[in-house]
């Protein structure tokens, strides 16, 4: 099974380029070499970081590990992996010793080439015992892993590279200064690879099993390094906690400060019980990090899967029986960016599922619950296609050798990572836009039942027609109370919406024994909002859905406190989201009168959230009328960052409709 | 006991140290040329008509026994000095086009809502009153202001532009941790220009209020034609600079953001005056003494 995978991956590796540094303290190219659809990679997804075999071994050492392995390795495929693996890292190891002997030839005098030679000869022979060898190993390694695609997941780089740090700290080898410039250029070189979603992600901070502090000086370095580079990649996280170091948590702020929506803050507190009580053992519940996205899964011990259940697709369904509204009006859209291919979208729920004649309903609760019906329904397929694809792994599904010899469990047990290697198998449904689908049925509740105001097929015409000639009753839908201000008609129902998906997925684990961590998100929420029609809300077609967990754009006009009061109200689902609960809070550029005084906004914001039991929380920082500005004068914009779903990018490389929804996040500001 | 309000805005970032409530109540003892706050001048609380949200259905005329709502043909007409308040349109209009501009609160109700963001009043952040003039409902203030700190409120600060008895201040005082002091002007006449009052008693409780030893905000609108001159902002600048409680000095640019809530009033329009470009203000904070 693994034979052609080993030779396609020796072939592209002794293929790899070998460039000579024009600056910096790293080998390695950055993006020139892409050798996409290959064999090698097929089994391979990008969101969840490599293990760190390679930093305890060394490449050769990974090499001998697996031999000595296979030599005892009881079932055939198990000895092939490992088998694999000894061929593959010698290949990595002799292509490193070429690389040195490249590098070395270049640097006659020059002292920079040089040491950088000399890491490259000793990551050949050996494992790194320095912190600069252990940089380079990574980097080295990660571009292995990304021969296919320009970025994967990092993962939490300061907890890997800490005690080669710390060591070479204590004995005098390095300093701190010296490390942030390394990390800078190290930074650099994931910039030059690509921009944007890469899925490169970098977890800081986070907690020990034994309630320690797991960051470091380290940790504040990186959040350093990403404040003088200031620049989209990595996509830098921080696990907060009561222990955290102070420091740490004041250079968060600051990269906060910067408004490119970054860094995500994850909270301990709430993500590693609801770990636990999902049935992760607590050492590696403490072990989380985020995946190439916003969603988390175990650092070194699972990958991740996932489908995604718009809840607002689920809505239109539901208010017409199973069937997608009938409409004049639909528009392609990219998925995000200026240059991406242009498509006309369908939501990815299913119709034909009949739950219930909307215009039969003699009662709100009726109504909801035929959609809750539809959107169980919905849920139960993605389950059900989540359980075919982990299925068909198990029948013989296979990762990149490369991949599997990261991980210094699956060079003990030959198991691959997707059959048996992984401790830990991480599967997610997410649900987006729940708030959205609130706000509509809120406005049924009042428009339709309450106030008799109008009836169903009355609003399914609007709708047909997206509102045009209709506008007295868009106002009135528009009148309604909206998610995200701290109102509890609309943010209770959006909370039920939110314990009952969770509750589906339990549901599903106990019928089947296959478990799905919840997850209360969704990135495609651009793509969706050209999907589907107009909403019962006074939603037009195209204009923006809800993102995550969080208000409709442009509706939370109560400001970012309300919003988070309003999401607080999920609390009992936030704590079951295991996946993450993602919740984007942009505020307005003038937070204060100076850095200090803003960082202190921040402060307030970040710890009142954390306290009410928020699991994850993006803070992005915009001037709207920059952004329009930029909009029109792109060349002279080209460094606005900007937060798009679990990532951020630059602004004017998003396509038109992402750079409008973008700023419609600025409270009324479209 | 009740008191009026007209606005409770969270996430106040300028009203204050941290993240505010700012509380605005009814009624001023000033009339500011250019007043932002059209409907915390009088303590009346009083019909606003937002013709944006209008969808023309005739909701408020069917309930309105005044005669204030008159739909014809093409054009809807609202007869503000017919409206009594009643709030009967308000609650019939469909689309939030008709609302009053304020409404009565107890002290209990007021602080419950004011504290809502109780968790994210950190790092000296709390709630602020303004207005109007709040010290014009002294006691409904202090009785707030009470509950708040009952409530666990941290701060709590009071925006005046200081034209209020001695005893207002006083019977507030055990409850405010900060105080916003507005100075429009120093030269007596100048103020009477811009304001239509003395500064005699503003700044004689300015003075008192400096040796209460409560934190102190000051804070300067700069109107071009009013208050701008060089000799008056030096002068301002002096009295500014003798507060020793002084915490802040700002001098705050003028700008148009209240001039569409006149319209919804039935008010005329305001009398405008030009935005001060940023170089300008730099220009005046250097002869303020201000840095």
């Amino acid at each position: 099974m693994y034979r052609t995978i080993v030779e396609n991956t020796i072939s592209i590796i002794n293929e790899m380029p070998m460039p000579i540094p024009v600056s910096g303290s790293l080998a390695g190219n950055a993006g020139e070499y892409l050798v996409p659809d290959q064999p090698m990679f097929s089994g391979d997804n990008y969101h969840y970081p490599m293990g760190t075999a390679y930093l305890e071994y060394g490449v050769q050492g990974v090499a001998h590990k697996a031999a000595a392995s296979a030599k005892t390795a009881a079932e055939p495929g198990n000895r092939a992996l490992l088998e694999g693996i000894e061929r593959v890292y010698l290949v990595i190891a002799e292509w490193i010793g070429r690389y040195a002997d490249t590098v070395e030839i270049a640097a006659g005098e020059d002292l920079r080439l040089t040491r950088i030679g000399q890491n490259l000869r000793a990551l050949s022979q050996r494992a790194p015992i320095h912190f600069d060898e252990a940089l380079q190993l990574t980097y080295l390694m990660w571009k292995i892993r990304c021969l296919s695609k320009p970025g994967a997941d990092i993962g939490r780089l300061d907890v890997h590279l800490r005690s080669f740090f710390e060591k070479d700290i204590a004995s005098g080898y390095t300093t701190e200064e010296a490390v942030l410039d390394q990390l800078c250029d190290f930074w650099e070189l994931l910039n030059r690879n690509d921009s944007g979603d890469t899925l490169i992600n970098v977890m800081v901070g986070g907690m020990n099993p034994d309630g320690s502090d797991a960051g470091s000086c380290l940790s504040v370095l990186m959040l350093k390094a990403t404040q003088r580079c200031a620049k989209s990649e990595p996509h830098i996280n921080v696990r907060v906690h009561p222990g955290l170091h102070p420091d740490i948590y004041r250079e968060m702020l600051k990269v906060q400060l910067m408004g490119q929506g970054q860094a995500t803050v994850y909270n301990d507190e709430v993500i590693i019980p609801s770990l636990i009580s999902f049935g992760v053992p607590a050492e590696l519940a403490c072990c989380y990090t985020n995946d190439g996205c916003t969603e988390i899964m175990l650092d070194g011990y699972s990958g991740i899967d996932f489908a995604h259940v718009d809840a607002v697709a689920a809505f239109e369904l539901a208010f017409n029986n199973g069937d997608w509204a009938k409409r004049t009006y639909r528009e392609p859209v990219s998925y995000f960016h200026k240059d991406g291919a242009v498509n006309y979208y369908t939501p990815d729920c299913a119709a034909g599922f009949a739950s219930g004649k909307a215009e039969d309903c003699s009662s709100f609760d009726e109504f909801y619950r035929n959609f809750l019906r539809q959107y169980a329904f919905q849920v139960r397929r993605n389950c059900c296609d989540l359980k075919r694809m982990e299925d068909d792994r198990q029948a013989g599904a296979c990762t990149s050798v490369f991949l599997n010899g990261t991980y210094t469990y699956v060079l003990d047990s030959g198991l691959d990572i997707l059959r048996g290697g992984f401790p830990f198998a991480a599967y997610m449904i997410f649900a987006g836009s729940i708030p959205t689908v609130a706000d509509c049925l809120v406005a049924v509740k009042q428009l339709v039942f309450e106030k008799k105001l109008y009836t169903v097929a009355q609003i399914k015409e609007a709708i047909r027609v997206n509102f045009e000639g209709f506008e007295a009753m868009r106002a009135q839908m528009q009148a309604v109370p909206k998610f995200g201000n701290d109102i509890d008609e609309v943010d209770l129902l959006a909370a039920d919406i939110a314990k009952h998906f969770c509750r589906w997925l339990e549901e599903y684990r106990q019928e089947t024994g296959f478990a799905i961590m919840p997850a209360l998100l969704g990135w495609r929420f651009l793509e969706e909002a050209y999907g589907v029609a107009a909403t019962p809300d006074g939603r037009r077609y195209a204009d923006p859905i809800a993102e995550h967990y969080c208000a409709t754009p442009g509706r939370a006009v109560r400001g970012p406190t309300a919003m988070i009061n309003s999401i607080a109200k999920a609390k009992e689902a936030i704590a079951k989201a295991v996946g993450v609960c993602a919740v984007h809070v942009t505020l307005p550029r003038n937070l204060g009168n100076s850095d200090e005084e803003a960082l202190a906004i921040l402060d307030s914001l970040v710890t009142a959230a954390v306290s009410a039991g928020l699991n994850q929380m993006n803070i992005a920082i915009y001037d709207a009328e920059l952004l329009r500005k930029a909009q029109k004068d792109p060349e002279n914009h080209q460094d606005l960052i900007v937060r798009v779903w679990g990532y951020s990018a630059r602004f004017v490389d998003l396509c038109k409709q992402m750079q409008d929804h973008v700023i419609s996040r600025v409270s009324g500001a479209v | 006991m009740t008191g009026r309000v007209f606005n409770v805005q969270r996430f106040s970032l300028h009203d204050g140290p941290g993240i505010r409530t700012t509380v605005f109540l009814m009624g001023c003892s000033l009339s500011c040329r250019w007043c932002h706050n059209p409907e915390g001048k009088n303590g009346k609380i009083r019909l606003q008509y937002d013709k944006k949200k209008c969808i023309g259905c005739g909701a408020c005329a069917s309930v309105c026994s005044e005669g204030v709502h008159q739909i014809g043909v093409t054009e809807y007409t609202v007869h503000f000095s017919k409206c009594i308040a009643c709030g009967m349109c308000t609650q019939a209009c469909p689309t939030g086009a008709l609302s009053l501009s304020g409404r009565e609160y107890t002290p209990v109700e007021l602080a419950g809502v004011a504290a809502r963001d109780l968790p994210f009043f950190r790092d000296g952040g709390g709630v602020t009153f303004s207005g109007g003039e709040p010290l014009l409902q002294p006691q409904f203030l202090a009785e707030t202001a009470r509950v708040c700190r009952e409530l666990g409120v941290p701060s709590v600060a009071v925006d005046t532009a200081g034209l209020v008895p001695r005893s207002a201040f006083e019977m507030v005082l055990p409850w405010v941790d900060h105080f916003l002091f507005d100075i429009k002007a120093a030269t007596e006449q100048c103020h009477i220009d811009g304001t239509g009052s003395s500064n005699r008693q503003i700044l004689e409780n300015l003075r008192w209020l400096d040796e209460q030893k409560k934190s102190l905000y000051i804070r300067v609108p700069i109107i071009p034609g009013v208050n701008d001159s060089e000799e008056e902002i030096h002068r301002i600048g002096q009295i500014a600079r003798s507060v020793r409680s002084a915490k802040e000095i700002r001098l705050i640019p003028y700008h148009t953001f209240g001039r569409e809530k006149y319209v919804t009033l039935g008010e005329p329009e305001p009398e405008l005056f030009p935005v001060p470009e940023e170089d300008r203000m730099n220009q005046l904070r250097k002869i303020a003494g201000i840095t």
